[in-house]
């Protein structure tokens, strides 16, 4: 027997992925739907002797092809035509969820509806008779609990039995229909407080604002909590990540050390310790970080407070043609770029999660820190933190102008402004959590890790050839390179063949760039303050370290911007015109600098 | 009964009035009424965010975050 095709779909924060997750649990494959980046997740389950294959569609308000999400869920009802689609719906806004409900009915699918929420609702003192809005509506209706996995048997028996019997379109609803398309939302709103609302009762205390909302978005307290949130979540990624992250590089270093004890050529070591290894232990230090971020963000996303956070920022970002939505990824950035543009995926508008993609390597990680500190504390050893701060200062500029400037540019079919819906606060599932971040992490290491690995392979042939000479020095094909563009660089102050090849291995990553320096110049980095005065001055290292903080991302911030805009177009055009971006403003402050020094 | 027809962006907090209608543009339009701003629908602004804008509204017992932008293209009527 053919397996039954069932689409999943619902509003947001109706607990789509709970339900998900307790009916497919480990079986399900997350990806990305073809050509777009929306997450596309699947799974196939078992049950009375049937092959049930689940696809889930974004969450969304509407299958009108408006947004990314809605085009994906539009384009899988009419081409794949499931044989059902079961709704989840939560039971607390039930007229809004029913409009969608409504839409499907239109296009002639059959449809069941997981009722999900009904303790939360039966706690805020709402009476739902389903069995009477199931005969008013003609659809099967299972109450569920999606995140304890109550009733799933009872709504894959429904499936099977829809699935068997032949369609007929309720017959109540046809007059809400203006079109396949179309459906009157106005009629709809009658329909429910004429035909269900009898069924569907409030107590007499109306909604009104949430109690945790008067203090987590009181005028006073709101900002000052958001920072120690932030701070909390910042602190957590980065912290927990860094201890398993040496473990992880003393691991390879071990393994390192171990296979030069096995006797082999030395191409062939220098190959499997400066390449192979080093592309593996690279791709594999990211795992803790990848796993912590979507961990935390799962975390914001469920308990409801991501949606807080979008709106208590929105203002600050409005006059730079974006949302508060882009507030997350750019601050994570501090910490790393690769997690920072995977999580724009919080962004649900196209055109501003393109630009969060663009502008977030302006945004100065961790990593190029140790650039500023070095070259800081020898040329500026008396206004050394001013001088770092004002680099971060800038770099949080330039991400907003370059936002600003292409908001103008981008094409857009999607509203600008900000509408947004804040969900109800609820308790995060644990295994919802834990699963969420495992996906992502292994989707993250099978698609990035593999183009990282490659850059590092092209990296080290580039340093090791033509052969006799050393690794990575002025002879081999990458010192060549660097000395070839080292001219380009001659206006910017850093003219010296040693600087360019360092930033050519800061393309890999940009922990590398101090430790090529002192590689080349044969020094150990501690020793490179007596060597650097020789090569580059004040200005010269000023207009360095701008270079460093705007240029090229790393191949895995590379990688990540290929996977998330699914293009290569976007990724490789980035990486050329930060060069650029880098250029103009390391040689306006280093002749900026030489002008005032006069 | 006297009716007031104004914008929603013109409207008093915790004051509820009903959706009359939103102005042309398309985009806006299918993007409030996914969401549940329909013309006859019951709205209430509750709170503004600390920095004075979104305004945080009740609709068919959601909360929804709107910019004045997109406030001030919906029509609303209060009955007095």
């Amino acid at each position: 027997m053919e397996p039954i095709k069932v689409a999943l779909l619902g509003n947001p924060n109706t607990g789509k992925s709970s339900l998900l997750n307790s009916l497919a649990g480990l079986q399900l494959h997350v990806g990305n739907w073809p050509g777009k980046t929306v997450e596309k997740k699947e799974g196939v389950i078992q049950y009375r002797g049937r092959e049930i294959s689940i696809v889930d569609l974004p969450g969304a308000y509407s299958i009108k092809p408006y947004s990314e999400e809605e085009r994906v869920s539009n384009g899988f009802i009419t081409s794949e035509n499931p044989d059902v689609i079961v709704q989840v719906v939560d039971v607390n806004a039930l007229q809004r969820n029913l409009l969608m409900t409504y839409e499907l009915i239109a296009r002639n699918k059959k449809v069941v509806l997981a009722f999900n929420f009904n303790r939360e609702a039966k706690e805020r003192g709402l009476k739902v008779n389903i069995k009477k809005i199931s005969s008013v509506l003609k659809l099967p209706i299972v109450p569920v609990e999606a995140d304890r996995g109550e009733n799933n048997n009872s709504l894959l028996k429904e499936i099977i039995t829809l699935s068997q019997k032949k369609y007929v379109r309720p017959a109540c609803i046809n007059r809400l229909i203006i079109s396949k398309n179309n459906i009157d939302r106005k009629k709809a709103l009658t329909f429910f407080s004429k035909k269900l609302s009898p069924f569907y009762k409030k107590s007499s205390v109306e909604q009104k604002i949430p109690s945790i909302d008067r203090v987590i978005m009181n005028k006073y307290l709101a900002f000052p909590i958001f920072i120690l949130v932030m701070y909390g979540i910042f602190n957590i990624i980065f912290s927990l990540s860094r201890p398993l992250i040496h473990l992880i590089e003393a691991f390879f270093g071990i393994i390192s050390e171990l296979l030069q004890l096995i006797p082999m050529p030395v191409l062939l070591h220098s190959f499997v310790t400066n390449g192979v290894i080093n592309g593996v232990g690279t791709v594999v230090s990211f795992t803790p970080l990848i796993f912590l971020l979507f961990a935390m963000i799962a975390l914001l996303e469920d308990s409801g407070y991501l949606g807080r956070i979008v709106v208590l920022t929105d203002r600050l970002f409005q006059k730079f043609g974006i949302t508060g939505r882009s507030f997350i990824p750019m601050i994570l950035g501090f910490g790393c770029n690769v997690p920072a543009i995977l999580c724009t995926r919080i962004i649900k508008n196209r055109k501003e999660r393109l630009i969060g993609i663009l502008t977030n390597s302006f945004i100065s990680c961790g990593a190029r820190l140790p650039v500023y500190v070095l070259f800081a504390g020898i040329f500026f050893p008396q206004s050394a933190a001013l001088v770092i701060i004002g680099l971060y200062l800038f770099g949080i500029l330039v991400n907003l102008t370059a936002s600003l400037v292409l908001s103008k540019l981008v094409k857009n079919h999607e509203p600008d402004s900000l509408i947004i819906e804040l969900p109800p606060y609820r308790r995060p599932v644990f295994t919802n959590i834990i699963r969420h971040a495992w996906y992502h992490t292994k989707e993250f290491l099978k698609r990035a890790g593999t183009l990282i690995f490659l850059a590092v392979i092209v990296v080290w042939f580039l340093a090791s050839f033509p052969l006799g000479g050393e690794y990575a020095s002025q002879t081999s094909l990458l010192g060549i390179i660097g000395r070839t563009i080292t001219p380009l660089f001659s206006l910017n102050g850093f003219g010296h063949w040693t600087f360019v090849v360092s930033l050519i291995f800061g393309v890999l990553a940009k922990e590398v760039i101090i430790g090529t320096l002192g590689t080349i110049q044969g020094v150990s980095a501690e020793n490179l303050a007596a060597v650097f005065p020789h090569y580059v001055n004040q200005a010269g290292a000023l207009s360095f370290m701008v270079f460093v903080l705007l240029y090229t991302p790393c191949v895995a911030s590379i990688a990540a911007m290929r996977k998330e805009t699914g293009k290569w177009s976007y990724a490789v055009a980035q990486s050329f015109v930060t060069v650029i971006i880098a250029w103009i403003a390391s040689f306006i402050v280093f002749q900026t600098v030489l002008l005032i020094a006069k | 009964m006297n009716k007031h027809e104004k914008t929603l962006d013109k409207l008093d907090m915790n004051r509820s009035a009903v959706v009359s209608g939103i102005k042309n543009d398309p985009g806006v339009k299918e993007r409030l009424e996914s969401i549940g701003i329909i013309p006859g629908c019951k709205i209430t602004p509750l709170f503004a965010c600390p920095l004075g804008s979104p305004v945080i509204y009740l609709c068919l017992n959601t909360l929804i975050a709107l910019r004045p932008d997109v406030t001030s293209k919906i029509k609303i009527q209060i009955s007095k």
